[in-house]
């Protein structure tokens, strides 16, 4: 999950070396368009999981890909050239108006998303794997899959690294650098809107301001993974999100017997970001680039 | 009239301008030379003509039509190509994805563009599938220029191809130009190799911190006693 979410800040940065704050609360906007089709479907025939899922996903994907591209036409575009603090400053702008947006249209409440695959398909002892986990795990896999053959693979996907090697050779070669970027913005705020559904069907809530933690730890996870680097940001996702859930299990038996009613969790995260840019800023998988001349 | 016609053109980086009223011609199947010293503007100009730069006024027309005001891409498909200085080449991409972007906007390169530009350059053919950031600085020379190549432009512009190549290579460069010209490519060259360039083309011009000031046929410029000592070490 960690790993979609991370995907949409290392495209956009990797293109135009952007850190798109509002990226989170693209995620949130994805969950709830995916809430609103999940609620229309409920108690028509369509509302079994094998039809009221895709139906979640690729209307949640589409729509929120529209406000991705939306986004980067009216708060970045404009600001593209300009001084790279200025886009900054617009992206944290445009996240926090989305959130507000967000809460003046949906309330300040967390609302509860509906319950899908829930069956246990592996039960032993404490550990339950219900197909929610397997379908999480293997959407995310095949997402990042998809992403990466379309980057690696097809004649747009080159165009995209071109434009994130050298944007004016790039242009010498007819790639349009405004048409790139709007289709880099199309495939992370997809990513992105899949990732919502996920959160809410894994926490069964989902709130207007759920993407600002998330989108921090995200980037996080793309840091870590060396930002600007797809499979980095990929391996990224799973190493935080693995860390997250092992770190605290471990503090909280002996010897440390940490006790719970800390919860340091979201410190795991913060402490991964903190470590990372003081050993290795460039990631796990980030190559020593020289800047750009 | 020729393939290539500017008039009038005023271009530069926001600031003042840096190119001031330039007027060049380049006809079909001709190959032109441009001279200057470092700064006086030949980037510039170059990229003021691809269209990375946007010309603060003036005319350029490309086989009679207006350009102007055209993007890149568009001036690409009416058969503009160039070999930017600094070769920039895509180092993190494979050779054969170099080409590729050299063909974007044809699909992505048409099968006989490949074996032509693969036999006019054999080690690449070799290297096909290695990345162009470990080739040598000879090779992505001429890794740009077959890039440059896989749009079948018309008039091919070449911003100091020959820079920090061995003798041998720079021959080598100017041989597969003149191949070029052969089959009806015309060459527009900046280059600071002018004993060579002006023995290869037909006419050449002069750029002076942003004006042209001096235009003839390069026989008769090499004989200029100006270009002489500017260019040519007296
Ligand atoms: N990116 C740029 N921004 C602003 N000025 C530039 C830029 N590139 C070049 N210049 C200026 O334009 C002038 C011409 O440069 P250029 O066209 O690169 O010359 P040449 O290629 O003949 O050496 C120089 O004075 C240079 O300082
Ligand atoms: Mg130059």
């Amino acid at each position: 999950m960690y790993a979609l979410v991370a995907l949409g800040y290392t495209l956009v940065y990797g293109i135009i070396e952007l850190i798109n704050f509002a990226h989170g609360e693209i995620v949130t906007f994805g969950a709830f368009v995916g809430l609103a089709v999940l609620a229309a479907l409920a108690g028509t025939p369509l509302s079994a999981a094998a039809t009221a899922l895709p139906a979640a996903f690729l209307v949640s994907m589409a729509v929120t890909a529209l406000l991705g591209v939306t986004l980067e036409r009216f708060a970045y575009r404009p600001l593209r050239g300009a001084d790279r603090l200025m886009a900054l400053i617009s992206a944290l702008g445009a996240s926090i108006f989305l959130m507000n947006a967000m809460m003046l249209a949906i309330g300040r409440d967390s609302k509860p998303f509906p319950a899908y695959l829930s069956e246990p398909v592996l039960q032993r002892g404490d550990l339950v794997v219900r197909q929610l986990d397997l379908f999480l795990i293997g959407l995310t896999i095949l997402l990042c899959a998809l992403l990466d053959l379309f980057v690696r693979r097809t004649r747009i996907g080159r165009a995209m690294r071109s434009v994130a090697q050298d944007q004016e050779a790039a242009r010498m070669c007819g790639v349009s650098v405004n048409a790139t970027v709007s289709i880099t913005f199309v495939l992370g705020s997809a990513m992105g809107a899949a990732a919502g559904i996920l959160n809410g069907l894994y926490y069964g809530v989902i709130r207007f301001d759920m993407g600002f933690l998330l989108g921090i730890k995200a980037f996080t996870a793309a840091v870590l993974g060396g930002i600007g680097n797809l499979r980095g940001a990929v391996v990224g996702g799973f190493v935080l999100g693995i860390s997250e859930s092992l770190i605290p299990a471990i503090l909280a038996a002996p010897p440390f017997s940490v006790p719970e009613i800390f919860d340091y969790k979201d410190a795991v995260a913060f402490g991964i970001l903190i470590l990372v840019l003081m050993v290795k800023p460039s990631g796990i998988l980030g190559e020593e680039v020289p800047e750009k001349a | 009239m020729g393939l290539l016609d500017v008039a009038g053109l005023t271009s530069g980086y926001g600031g003042p301008p840096v190119l001031h009223d330039i007027d060049l011609t380049v006809g079909e199947s001709e190959w032109v030379t441009l001279l200057g010293a470092n700064a006086a503007g030949k980037t510039t100009l170059l990229k003021t003509l691809i269209g990375v730069l946007p010309a603060a006024s003036g005319a350029v027309r490309l086989n009679g039509r207006e350009i102007q005001a055209l993007p890149p891409e568009e001036r690409l498909r009416l058969g503009l190509a160039i070999v930017p200085e600094g070769r920039r080449v895509f180092t993190r991409m494979t050779v054969q994805e170099n080409l590729q972007m050299g063909a974007h906007l044809f699909g992505g390169g048409r099968a006989e563009d490949f074996d032509r530009v693969y036999s006019l350059f054999p080690r690449m053919a070799e290297r096909r599938r290695q990345k162009a950031g470990t080739l040598s600085g000879g090779e992505q020379q001429m890794l740009a220029l077959g890039r440059a190549l896989m749009s079948r432009p018309r008039l091919i512009l070449l911003d100091e191809p020959s820079m920090g190549l061995a003798p041998k290579l720079v021959a080598e460069v100017f041989a597969l130009l003149r191949g070029i010209l052969t089959e009806g490519v015309s060459i527009l060259l900046v280059e600071q190799n002018a004993k060579m360039a002006l023995k290869s083309s037909a006419r050449a011009y002069v750029l002076r911190l942003g004006r042209m000031v001096l235009s003839g046929s390069s026989a008769d410029l090499a004989e200029n006693p100006e270009v002489r000592q500017a260019y040519l070490g007296g």
